[in-house]
């Protein structure tokens, strides 16, 4: 390959500038374009920081897109592909970006990797690594046709230093609105960021009361952390908005604290990649 | 009375997978199978679905010869009927070429309101495939459902994302996903086992649905364990008087490894 043009979308700006690592790393060996697409209702004043990061940043901001449907979206980055042909797609692989990036396939006839947490280049050609089998596994792949779509798990890689000195373009295009209609809305509450701290304290099913996970704080607080669920004190009990492992939250803290936590795959998926992992359990044999 | 179409998988139990312990390498061939556990969830909606609303469940699978089991655990639960592509290159297929013989082997089938897929597989997990059914149809699409309902000629979902709960309310024919938190799905008796493994299943190859032959957009170059050196120190805590010890080596060995 020479000269690679990477295209970069998350509906996230600070996805879109972990993306903007991996886009660089790639156009430091290979010389080429990192360009962004940002695509939404409401965004256009959001974008600066972008064009630090980005040699050209593409801007679609319309009504029309207030609506999300992941069809839709894809549609819209349609236009900037065409425009734009990159090589490479990279799409931050939350539950918006995962669904983009996989009908953008469809509609482009093209390979899409999902769940992925690094990409090497070997022999100028990308070796793409993906969670497998729950995360019990790590799957290398290859995408055999162009332009590759690859889906990065967010907290795969860190914020870049902004080097560049980008251009900002605004696009206007005809958007086909789903046939869909936004009965109601009810926010969540957003909680602690898990991905974003150095320690983290989760609760597992070991913790029997809701009034416990006050002594969870407490150990958090001391050590400058925050507090985690995994699946079942999430999903069922609801004691947390969100839960660590697969299909929650991935993390890499520097200490991951683990209460009675049993270590299903999908939960150990989640830690994996944490420095150092201490676990608080009544059964020294647990598989965590 | 609403037809609904289910797409399941048959997934390897990834809870019983295992794996040499020098080359790193799973035991597929041994590995045992089962429904993917949100295509069950998906099953069971449907299931919910017509014992309120009347209809048909179909259930649509494609795969190897394995996953016509697929279809037998879904006809256990009470469907009414199942559809199989079976295809011997079937392990080589990516996510655009099932969601394109699922589109296909639904256009054949005509007659739906409603495709109803979990949103992920057990095994997979790539959540590709249920949209790309959807683009192929050029329907609309629902995703990440965990409550469902109809209102006449509309299905009113709520879908669950990271920031918050959206109320979606969609024209039928649509396609919509489920995720694992939509219900708890039923065991299925004995009795309803044994007559399932008698219920006639239509197999079709991709011929059969006019499809012929695949392209592969990518591949996969090895699947392995990642090794993560941990250093596997186990401090007993079990009785009180062992606990100050405990956290005072525990405490010891994270200042060595400057985490505190």
């Amino acid at each position: 390959m020479d000269m690679v043009t990477i295209l970069s979308y998350s509906e996230r700006i600070d996805l879109q500038l972990e993306l903007a690592t991996l886009a660089n790393e790639i156009t430091n060996k290979l010389s080429g374009n990192s360009i962004s697409a940002v695509i939404g209702y409401g965004i256009k004043d959001k974008v600066d920081v972008l064009s630090k990061n980005f040699d050209k940043v593409f801007v679609i901001d319309s009504e029309d897109l207030k609506l999300f449907n992941p069809i839709t979206y894809a549609n819209v980055l349609l236009n900037i592909v065409n425009n734009t042909k990159p090589d490479i797609i990279l799409i931050s692989d939350t539950k918006r970006g995962g669904a983009i990036a996989s009908a953008l396939s469809a509609l482009l006839d093209t390979g899409c990797i999902t769940e992925v947490t690094k990409v090497e280049l070997v022999n100028d050609d990308l070796v793409i690594y993906r969670g497998a089998y729950g995360g019990l596994g790590l799957a290398q792949t290859k995408i055999l046709t162009s332009p590759k779509i690859i889906a990065v798990k967010p907290g795969s890689y860190p914020r870049p230093t902004a080097i560049k000195n980008g251009i900002i373009e605004e696009m206007k295009v005809d958007i086909k609105k789903p046939e869909i209609e936004l009965v109601e809305f009810r926010a969540k509450e957003t909680g602690a960021r898990l991905n974003e701290s150095d320690v983290v304290v989760v609760a597992g099913r070991g913790v029997k009361k809701k009034d416990d996970l006050q002594m969870l704080e407490d150990l958090a607080k001391i050590l400058g952390g925050v507090v985690g669920c995994s699946r079942p004190l999430s999903a069922d009990l609801g004691w947390c908005p969100t839960w660590v492992g697969m299909s929650g939250v991935t993390i890499k803290p520097k200490l991951y604290i683990g209460v009675g936590v049993s270590g299903q795959i999908q939960h150990i998926a989640g830690i994996r990649d944490s420095k150092i992992i201490v676990a608080i359990n009544i059964d020294p044999t647990h598989h965590i | 009375m609403p037809n609904i179409i289910v797409c399941v998988k048959q997934s390897y139990d990834v809870q019983q997978l295992r794996y040499d312990k020098v080359s790193k390498q799973f035991l597929l061939a041994e590995a045992p199978k089962k429904m993917s556990d949100t295509d069950r969830r998906a099953v069971e909606e449907a299931l919910r679905i017509r014992e309120k609303y009347g209809g048909k469940v179909i259930i649509l699978t494609v795969g190897n010869q394995d996953s016509i089991d697929a279809i037998r655990q879904a006809y256990a639960m009470g469907a009414d009927e199942g559809y199989a592509i079976i295809d011997k290159d079937y392990e080589n297929f990516d996510t655009n070429n099932v969601a394109m013989i699922l589109a296909q082997a639904i256009r054949k089938m005509g007659n739906f309101d409603l495709v109803l897929c979990g949103a992920e597989s057990t095994d997979g997990y790539s959540r590709q495939v249920p949209v790309k059914v959807a683009v192929y149809l050029g329907l609309p699409f629902i995703n990440f459902v965990r409550e469902l309902r109809l209102e006449g000629n509309y299905v009113i979902a709520t879908s669950d994302y990271e920031d918050g709960l959206y109320i979606y309310r969609v024209k039928m024919p649509a396609i919509v996903a489920v995720t694992l938190d939509i219900n708890e799905p039923r065991t299925p008796t004995p009795s309803a086992i044994l007559r399932a493994s008698r219920k006639p299943i239509t197999q079709w190859t991709l011929k059969d649905i006019g499809v012929d032959g695949v392209k592969v957009h990518f591949k996969v170059l090895n699947t392995y364990v990642p090794e993560v050196r941990r250093k596997r120190i186990i401090l007993d805590a079990s009785t009180d008087d062992k606990i100050v010890n405990a956290v005072q080596k525990l405490i010891d060995a994270l200042r060595q490894e400057r985490i505190i």
